[in-house]
């Protein structure tokens, strides 16, 4: 809720009335909504960057709500969904609940469990969103190390020292550490704690072999 | 005396032969018998005869070959003429014994008289043939023996006749019973002979012998005895067997004749329905013909009683038939009478019973009768009788619409004589039935110049047994004559023979003077033509007027320019004194009428002459000739001036009335051509151009018949133009058809240069033309005949309507159906006896009423469209409502004809049959319909109650959307409301749909309410599109839950639909849950597809088509069937209810595979907005 401008509900159900009533109530507490009448809309309409939800009505026209949140996933968007149906059962909500679903609400369902399902999956869409853009930095400036400074890196926060690192690539202490150096500011790591971290969420390749060595 | 008896003894095969002999002649005497037995007369005599030859030979042969037989030691011969006397004696006693079995009866006395005498006889001939013997011994008998020997041969001759009696007739010549016979009767002789030799001894003795006569038997002569004997045994019987074979045949061909004329008998009883029976009263023994069998309906093999009879007697004369059957049997007199039976199935039968009584020897009484069906003939005479009285009634009915119609009419008998005349025609003479007879009946009012003519035309109608049109005067009450057009029909019996006649009188007065006038005018115009004098042409157009106006007298002055004196043309009537006084008088301003008529040059009408100043001056000479008025008119030229004068006088003062005045100027205006052309003087040519003004037909022939001339009015009748007609023989060009002979025409012709009557000729485009001719003579200077000036009117229509007429009056009267005729505004004037038995109001009553009121007409349309769409079409047909005198309701078929009369009256006729019953037995039909509907729409309900049941979830999911949506609504406005600053818009706004979605909740819980409700048929305009969609949302949870997409494809210009809207919707519902359940199990597109169109033939076409898995294979045929389903959880009622809903609605429904999977459920409704709009 800290950027609501950017934070957006989509729903999906096939009757229109329910669709108004639930962008409504989104309005009165102050959420941007949008809504389709079918699955099919809502895949081919351009969707904005920034935390979003899906309350999706389990029964659509054409396809299932279940089937339909099994193929989002497949195709790598992850969206937090809330499920509406007019007529749910306990295997329709286990299943749903199982492949990752927020909620699973049954009409009428009371406004404010719809809402604060709606906040939850947001509130997970931000986090994961936050995570997502740190991550892109610490990409962004491991790409800008040159082939060398790279190989550099791996080798630090495999624990190595810069002796090891020197004659791992055949080179002298001082150009190790010079490059040692270079990368530490490109990564702007303030210690090598915080590298190997960056490293981590890098998923960098561990020197296997340098750690055989070492022992 | 050497007593020696003498040792006899036997030849064993002579005995033999004696044996077979008497049984072999026997045989022949029997067989003879029989032939005796079956002739008559003299061949009786000659076949017994033969008989009795053959017998007695046989059992003289026998006895002397039995004697042979016999051996004596000493020799034997025999006395011929005993010997002869033996034979005698047994021809005798066979001639006996064949006589005795050949009688018809036989009883014990005559076969024991028969049997005695042939046992005697027999007897006889052997002691008889024992004295012939001579031989040197004694013979002896023991007197026991020889009794014996006669009771064995009486004995066994009663048995062989009684044998042969019996057995005499058998036709198979050699039966048992015959050899039987003749073995028994061929036995006793032998026995009775050698029984007799037995009782015999011989002695020798020494007494002489007596040989004369006597001969000495050899064995060889016996042989030949015996030969002969056989021979002519042999010969008897062939001549019996050939003469029994031809009577045989004889007897069968008679036999086969009788059973023919049997059968002929029994065909012509069937055909008459006449059975014969034959009673004998003593026995009760009845026989029936196989007739009298089938009349009172008994099985051939029953035997017929008196009690048989009985029973089938109806009950109503069981009496009558008990009474004459008592006194029958007891008096034995023939009976004749008729009486009923009553059938078993009820039918009565009505039976002519005659019988004669014979008696028998016995005395017994019998009858034979025969009994005759005239159950018929009964019907018959019933219906006869039942014709006669209505002929009796229609007759009276009829007399009372001949007075009470306006025309006269009359009836006449066969002879001529007039029986009757109406009321109308009493009034018009102004007297009674009594007074007009003893006046001399209608005769005495005709006038006097009619008489004759009268009464050969009466003759000549009578003699042609049809109608003769006749024109005659008859006085009225105030002695006034009027001319008349009298008519008659013969009414004809059966055979052709006129029974009555009946005619009508019409009042042609107005006519007649009008054609008077015509042909006046004609006849003048005709003389102009011809170039008749001046004079003559004047005084026939005076005579004219008078005529035409009557009580006038009229005149012609021409004026001479020169002089300016009136000089005398014509005053045929006037008195001659007054005509010459005023011949030669000045015009001026004041000359009496004419003279200050041709002075002005204007008509001058002075209506009292004894007041009138312009006649100062004549005053006291035209009051002196008694007369007061004078109407005088200039007679003009064409280039205006006046060339003369025409005046009218009357006795009395009066002045010109329109009609007058109209008929002044027609012979003004002839005068004033007549004189034009007299004075010219103008050539042939131009008369023709005047015989051209005319349209009426003329020509001019010469006396052989070659056409001169031809006129406009010809060519216009015949069709031939001048120049084809001209030189053409009349008669052959018009193929004229003749009243009468021509010969007797042209001699009358010539007699009395004028002929008349009707001809029939062939135009050119060959139809025939009924035409009334006029002939008249045309003779040059010298008198000589020259030609034929013809003229002809076309009446073929005027007859072809009479006639016509004629017919449909008999015709109305004779149809069952109500005709009635009317004249707007609806005023009645013709009433059939259809109409009157139809509604019950006689004609008197109808008649002159308007018939809308009288009948209470119904109409299914306003009155007033109905009334255009006459004027419209010229008819009308369809039902009407109508109520009878009796206040009855009923329904008729009505059909109304608008017919134009003559005379700008426009009739229209109106037929009515009753159609009420059949109305009622189709609202009878109707109202099982209803039930069977009702019986329909509760299955109906049953069923779509079923399939809800299934559709809860769905249903379910359906309510719970729009609720879902109010409740969140509902929620959001108070969130808008609760805030710290209340936004009152977005609230509106929430609450707003809140309640659209509630009332869409109600809408959907509604229709599914309505889907439960119990079915009532009841029909309302419905938009097919709107049900279609109605189901789609009841059904879309259903759809979606199966993942099945529903794609509509519905036409925008359906009309409404007549139809019940739930049971549409119960279709749809059904093919969709059809559908949908089709698909849920398979893999792939799931698609319902529901279009609706207008198709060519006006009908609405629905689809519903799936890709489901389609009809299943071989099953397509039962699916609409009751109880058949391929759910588990199904009915089977769906579709099977489904069309019948359709098919209710008069509309199909049925289904096709869909390409390439699926089904596709097809349905066509009939619209039926016209007749609801």
């Amino acid at each position: 809720m800290s950027s609501p401008d950017t934070s957006i509900v989509f729903v999906i159900d096939d009757d229109a009335a329910v669709r108004e009533a639930i962008q409504g109530l989104l309005k009165s507490v102050g959420l941007r909504s949008a809504s389709f009448g079918t699955a099919q809309e809502f895949l081919s309409s351009e969707r904005t960057e920034g935390p979003s939800c899906l309350v999706l009505d389990i029964r659509l026209p054409g396809i299932n709500g279940l089937d339909f949140q099994r193929q989002l996933a497949d195709a790598g968007i992850r969206i937090p969904i809330i499920f509406i149906t007019g007529h749910g059962d306990i295997p329709m909500t286990v299943r749903a609940m199982k492949s990752g679903a927020v909620e699973f609400l049954t009409k009428p369902f009371r406004d404010q469990d719809l809402l604060d399902a709606i906040n939850q999956a947001l509130d997970r869409d931000r986090l994961t969103r936050q995570h997502e853009s740190e991550l892109a930095g610490v990409r962004e400036r491991y790409e800008s190390l040159t082939p060398r400074e790279c190989e550099v890196m791996r080798l630090v926060v495999s624990g190595m020292l810069n002796k090891q690192i020197a004659f791992e690539l055949g080179t002298s202490e001082i150009t190790v550490k010079v490059h040692r150096g270079r990368v530490m500011v490109k990564m702007q790591a303030e210690s090598l704690a915080e590298l190997v971290r960056m490293a981590e969420r890098l998923e960098l390749p561990v020197k296997n072999k340098s750690q055989r060595i070492l022992e | 005396m050497t007593a020696l008896n003498l040792i006899d003894s036997y030849n064993y095969w002579l005995v033999a032969l004696s044996v077979l002999i008497a049984i072999f002649a026997s045989y022949a005497a029997l067989d003879l018998a029989g032939r005796v037995t079956a002739t008559i007369g003299w061949t009786r005599a000659i076949w017994l005869l033969g008989g009795a030859v053959a017998m007695g030979t046989g059992i003289w042969s026998m006895h002397y070959i039995g004697m042979l037989a016999f051996i004596l030691p000493v020799p034997v011969a025999y006395h011929w003429p005993t010997v002869l006397l033996s034979l005698f004696a047994a021809i005798l006693a066979s001639a006996i014994a064949l006589y005795v079995v050949s009688r018809p009866m036989m009883n014990a006395f005559r076969a024991l008289a028969g049997s005695v005498l042939m046992g005697a006889g027999i007897a006889s001939m052997h002691y008889i043939g024992m004295d012939a013997m001579r031989l040197p011994a004694m013979c002896h008998f023991n007197s026991f023996l020889v009794v014996l020997s006669v009771v064995f041969a009486v004995l066994i001759s009663l048995a062989a006749l009684w044998i042969t009696f019996h057995f005499r007739d058998e036709k198979a010549g050699s039966g048992w019973g015959k050899t039987a016979g003749a073995i028994v009767m061929g036995a006793a002789i032998p026995v009775m002979h050698y029984t007799g030799m037995a009782a015999a001894t011989f002695t020798s003795s020494d007494m002489p012998v007596d040989l004369s006569h006597a001969v000495s038997i050899s064995e060889l002569g016996i042989l030949g005895i015996a030969l002969v004997t056989l021979i002519l045994l042999g010969l008897a019987l062939l001549t019996s067997r050939l003469d029994r074979s031809f009577a045989l045949r004889t007897v069968e061909l008679q036999e086969e004749k009788l059973k023919q004329s049997e059968a002929y008998l029994a065909e012509a009883q069937q055909l008459s329905h006449t059975g014969s029976f034959g009673w004998r009263v003593s026995t009760g023994e009845i026989l029936w013909s196989e007739e009298t069998f089938r009349i009172f309906q008994y099985d051939r093999t029953t035997k017929p009683t008196v009690e048989l009879i009985r029973q089938r007697v109806h009950p109503e004369d069981a009496a009558l038939v008990k009474q004459i059957i008592e006194r029958a049997s007891q008096d034995g007199k023939d009976f004749d009478f008729e009486y009923r039976l009553l059938m078993p199935d009820g039918f009565v039968k009505h039976v002519h019973v005659v019988a004669h009584a014979l008696s028998n020897e016995s005395g017994d009484i019998e009858f034979a009768g025969a009994v005759m069906d005239v159950t018929e003939q009964r019907q018959a005479r019933v219906a006869l009788e039942k014709a006669f009285a209505d002929i009796k009634k229609s007759e009276d009915r009829l007399r009372l619409v001949i007075d009470t119609i306006p025309g006269m009419v009359w009836s006449g008998l066969p002879d001529g004589t007039f029986d009757f005349v109406n009321e109308p025609w009493l009034r018009y003479l102004g007297c009674d039935w009594e007074e007009l007879s003893a006046q001399g009946g209608l005769r005495s009012v005709v006038h006097p110049d009619d008489v004759e003519g009268s009464d050969a035309k009466w003759s000549e109608t009578r003699a042609a047994g049809r109608h003769i049109d006749h024109e005659l005067r008859m006085r009225r009450a105030d002695g006034q004559y009027r001319w008349f057009l009298t008519r008659a029909l013969p009414l004809r019996d059966n055979l052709g023979n006129i029974i009555k006649w009946y005619g009508t009188a019409t009042d042609i007065e107005d006519r007649k003077r009008a054609e008077m006038l015509l042909g006046g005018e004609k006849r003048v115009l005709e003389m102009i033509a011809r170039g008749d004098s001046r004079a003559l042409i004047l005084d026939t157009l005076c005579r004219l007027v008078e005529e035409v106006a009557s009580g006038c007298f009229s005149s012609i002055l021409l004026l001479d320019p020169n002089t300016n004196r009136l000089r005398h043309g014509s005053a045929p009537s006037l008195p001659p004194e007054y005509a010459e006084a005023i011949d030669g008088i000045v015009i001026g301003p004041s000359v009496g009428s004419c003279g200050t008529a041709a002075y002005r040059g204007e008509p001058v009408s002075v209506s009292d002459i004894a007041t009138d100043p312009l006649w100062a001056d004549f005053r006291k000479l035209a009051l002196a000739h008694g007369l007061r008025a004078c109407w005088s008119t200039p007679i003009l030229s064409s280039a205006g001036s006046v060339l003369g004068t025409f005046a009218i006088y009357y006795r009395e003062p009066r002045s010109p009335n329109p009609k007058e005045s109209t008929l002044i100027d027609r012979i003004t205006h002839l005068a004033s051509i007549a004189i034009e052309r007299a004075n010219s003087g103008e050539a042939l040519r131009e008369q023709a151009s005047l015989l051209d003004l005319t349209h009426d037909t003329i020509f001019v022939r010469n006396m052989n018949n070659v056409i001169t001339y031809w006129n406009f009015g010809a060519e216009e009748l015949y069709g031939w133009k001048k120049e084809e007609a001209l030189g053409k023989v009349t008669h052959q060009l018009l193929k004229t058809i003749f009243p009468s002979p021509l010969e007797e025409i042209t001699a009358l012709l010539l007699q009395s240069g004028r002929w008349s009557g009707e001809l029939i000729h062939t135009k050119r485009d060959g139809t025939k033309a009924i035409v009334a001719s006029r002939w008249s003579l045309q003779r040059d200077e010298q008198g000589r005949p020259i030609g034929t000036l013809e003229t002809n009117s076309d009446i073929t229509e005027r007859k072809r309507a009479d006639e016509a007429l004629a017919r449909q009056a008999n015709l109305l009267e004779q149809t069952h159906d109500a005709i009635i005729v009317w004249k707007f505004p609806r005023t009645i004037t013709y009433w059939n006896r259809g109409a009157e038995q139809l509604y019950g109001f006689s004609r008197r009553e109808a008649i002159g009423r308007p018939s809308h009121e009288l009948l209470r007409t119904e109409h299914p349309i306003a009155r007033l469209d109905f009334e255009a769409a006459l004027e419209r079409d010229g008819e009308w047909t369809g039902e009407l409502s109508h109520t009878t005198k009796d206040g009855r309701k009923i329904i008729v078929e009505s059909r109304h004809v608008l017919i134009s009369e003559t005379g700008g009256h426009r009739l229209v006729l109106e037929t009515n049959r009753d159609i009420t019953d059949r109305k009622r037995a189709e609202e009878e039909q109707k109202r099982s319909g209803e039930a069977l509907r009702q019986a329909q729409a509760d299955l109906a309900h049953f069923s779509r109650v079923t399939t809800m049941g299934e559709l809860t979830a769905s249903l379910a999911h359906e309510v719970n959307q729009p609720i879902a949506a109010a409740v969140t609504n509902a929620n959001t406005c108070v969130r808008w409301l609760a805030g710290g600053t209340p936004n009152l818009e977005e609230a509106r706004e929430a609450a707003i749909r809140s309640a659209k979605d509630g009332t869409r909740a109600a809408e959907i819980i509604s229709r599914i309410r309505l889907l439960f409700r119990k079915g009532t048929t009841e029909r309302e305009l419905v938009d097919v599109n709107e049900v279609i969609r109605e189901m789609i949302v009841l059904l879309r949870g259903e759809a979606t839950r199966y993942l099945v997409s529903v794609e509509t494809d519905l036409a925008n210009d359906l009309p409404p639909l007549m139809a019940d809207r739930v049971q549409l919707q119960q279709v749809m519902m059904n093919l969709i849950m059809n559908s949908i359940e089709a698909m849920k199990d398979v893999d792939g597109v799931r698609e319902l597809t529901i279009k609706s169109e207008r198709v060519d033939t006006g009908e609405l076409m629905l689809s519903v088509s799936d890709t489901g898995v389609g009809l299943p294979a071989q099953q397509a045929g039962e699916i609409f069937n009751a109880f058949f389903t391929t759910k588990l959880q199904g009915t089977g009622l769906g579709l099977s209810i489904s069309r019948s809903i359709v098919e209710s609605h008069r509309g199909r429904l049925w289904a096709t595979e869909h390409s390439p999977r699926g089904a596709i459920f097809n349905i066509v409704l009939p619209t039926r907005v016209e007749e609801h709009q």
